[in-house]
């Protein structure tokens, strides 16, 4: 009988995953009408940088970040060296480490789960994954596989249209990279930490930029402006849950 | 500049990032560190913003107010293709004027 209990709850867990993994996959899809046309502009101004069709997609597979490739086209255009383009494209996606930490202590998830999960964990993911009530693993893995493929649908959409542009930066199409920044940017000042975590940046970073190349200038800026934006939030003990409850917003 | 092994360089470092809370979940993060994490991204966002607006010194007084649109937009909008269109659209019609 306990064989056959296992096998049952094996097969419970299995179902039950399965359902979870397709409700959090179909529960993304609306948020493919951002996602999609954000990939395009990623595509084109990837394209106007220089990088091949190939290498463009690459990026959308093997990174998966907005924000993250969208800062390495312009850091390239920049000739900034690759250490600026993967300490910029971490310090992107630093928030994540926080969600990742809320989201593991709510779980008992195998660490094969977690490994898998952890590829596809984005905001956008992690939204519609906790709208659902609770969040679990296999939603969130469900939800992100489809935030993955309208990702690379628009990448590869833009991507061969940029190639087929005789010339992109003629028509100012390398201004798409500082708007798609924006689109991330906006919906994260909320709070009185965060405009001045964006004031102290941006002031360092124009500072920064006279006497240290792009990427230097942006890394710098980030820590100076994310220590501020901490300093100034006059918060006491405060606790991952918290922080994210009191500042959720904004895509990855 | 080799991109392919830029691509991997980074595609480590974001996964690492995403991986490192999920299989550390016992461990807490000090509260000072937990507050300069949570806002590092908006910190870095709000510098590329800048410094690609000031990359093309010639175009600051196109790009800057297309900028200004674009963000207009998207606090009023939340929509990502609505910004972008929008953005693009005043630089295209400031270049005309």
């Amino acid at each position: 009988m306990d064989a056959i209990d296992t096998v049952l709850t094996t097969a419970t867990n299995d179902s039950s995953s399965r359902r979870l993994f397709v409700r959090g996959f179909l529960a993304l899809t609306p948020l493919w009408i951002g996602a999609v046309p954000t990939g395009v502009a990623y595509g084109l101004a990837a394209r106007e940088a220089g990088l091949t069709l190939g290498e463009t997609q690459l990026m959308s597979l093997a990174v998966f970040s907005a924000s993250a490739q969208i800062s390495a086209v312009s850091l390239i255009d920049e000739r900034a060296p690759v250490v600026m383009l993967a300490l910029t494209a971490t310090a992107l996606n630093a928030h994540l480490l926080l969600l990742g930490l809320t989201i593991g202590r709510a779980t008992r998830a195998s660490r094969r789960l977690r490994l898998a999960a952890a590829f596809f964990l984005t905001d956008g993911a992690y939204g519609v994954a906790l709208s659902a009530g609770r969040v679990t693993l296999p939603s969130l893995l469900g939800a992100g596989v489809s935030m993955f493929i309208a990702w690379n649908i628009g990448t590869a959409i833009g991507a061969t249209a940029g190639g087929a542009v005789p010339d992109p930066r003629g028509l100012g199409i390398d201004v798409i990279a500082p708007l798609i920044f924006l689109v991330v940017l906006v919906p994260l000042v909320r709070t009185r930490a965060a405009v001045q975590a964006a004031a102290v940046a941006g002031a360092s970073a124009l500072c920064l930029a006279q006497v240290a190349p792009a990427g230097t200038a942006v890394l710098g800026a980030g820590l100076l402006g994310g220590i501020a934006g901490a300093l100034g939030s006059g918060r006491g003990r405060t606790d991952v849950a918290t922080t994210i409850a009191a500042d959720k917003g904004g895509a990855g | 500049m080799n991109i392919v092994g830029a691509v991997l360089v980074m595609a480590v470092g974001v996964y690492a990032v995403r991986l490192g809370g999920l299989l550390h979940a016992g461990r807490s993060l000090p509260a000072a560190s937990v507050r300069v994490l949570h806002l590092v991204p908006v910190a870095t966002l709000t510098a590329l913003v800048t410094i690609s607006l000031a990359s093309r010194p010639e175009e600051v007084g196109l790009r800057l107010p297309a900028a200004v649109v674009a963000a207009v937009v998207a606090y009023r909008t939340g929509r990502a293709w609505l910004c972008i269109v929008a953005g693009l659209t005043s630089y295209w019609l400031l270049r005309l004027v």
